[in-house]
């Protein structure tokens, strides 16, 4: 991780919180007014590979609540991929790209390419990343989650949530119930849903909706560290 | 709830960043600032973020507290 304890206090610049704003277009960040004698760039504040680890207070403060409310958990300062076809918007989930080196934590929202779904990156919390820009995703704790148009299974407060893996379109980057916990589980099914695998719901799943949470815990993250 | 995925000491430079950044939105934000302080507290939040309140403010917290 490309941070350490004397960093200068990590800068929002443009956006005013966490979870507001398109992302930066430059690494770092941009002045919104550059005074004399200071360069433009603001690479000495975040880096891709930064993270956060927020508590409830912080959470709270850094919320645009226009937006949604964050909650306790890690984040990770990434790049999205400038050349994606579909787009990061809020409450889907983001790989990483293994196009490129891990150095450069670039994510994308397509889930074909040869990692596929096979490398969790995070959950966009902002209402877009533009592509080709830098912000920050949700890697661990609660945090809101877009559902499938059409779940496969019957939704439940509390039960696994798993990546729906739809390809591309309207689905793409959702969440899944599949069978909910009823479904019978088969060695083939196993090794799929433990790739999957996400958390579990905090309130109940809406079809298509970014209503509740998903709490994810540590280790689901394919983290680059 | 964590299970240190992370190295100890990635994990609280990364926990002492998130507390700087939010540090910094209630020094700067009032909208912010509002929203904390009414969910936890003005006392909380001085204890959390001394370098958003003045000097004073938190001098005259401590003594309230002692006063009790």
């Amino acid at each position: 991780m490309p941070s350490n304890w004397f960093k200068s206090i990590p800068q929002l610049y443009a956006a005013q919180y966490l979870n507001s704003g398109t992302g930066d277009t430059v690494l770092g960040g941009t002045l919104s007014g550059v005074p004399s004698n200071v360069a433009a760039g603001a690479g000495d504040a975040n880096r891709p590979g930064d993270r956060l680890i927020l508590g409830a207070e912080d959470a709270t403060a850094l919320s645009d609540t226009t937006i949604g409310t964050l909650y306790q958990g890690m984040y990770q300062y990434v790049l999205a991929k400038s050349g994606s076809t579909g787009t990061a918007t809020r409450g889907r989930a983001v790989w990483w790209d293994t196009a490129v080196a891990d150095l450069n934590y670039q994510v994308t929202p397509d889930e074909t390419g040869s990692q596929a779904t096979a490398l969790f990156a995070g959950v966009v919390i902002t209402s877009t990343i533009a592509k080709g820009s830098y912000w920050w995703v949700q890697q661990t704790g609660r945090v809101f989650v877009r559902y499938k148009a059409a779940m496969t299974g019957t939704p439940a407060d509390g039960q696994a949530i798993y990546h729906s893996v739809a390809g591309a379109g309207a689905d793409l980057g959702t969440f899944d119930n599949f069978g909910g916990d009823a479904t019978a589980i088969t060695y083939t099914l196993f090794g799929t849903f433990l790739q999957k695998y996400v958390g579990v719901a905090r309130g109940l799943p809406v079809n298509g909706g970014i209503a509740t949470t998903v709490e994810i815990p540590f280790g689901v993250v394919k983290h680059r560290i | 709830m964590f299970d240190l995925h992370l190295d100890p000491n990635e994990y609280l430079i990364a926990r002492e960043r998130g507390r700087r950044m939010a540090a910094e939105a209630v020094r700067c934000n009032p909208d912010a600032r509002r929203r904390v302080e009414d969910a936890y507290g003005v006392e909380r939040c001085m204890q959390l973020y001394p370098e958003a309140y003045p000097l004073t403010n938190r001098l005259c917290s401590f003594v309230r507290r002692k006063l009790r």
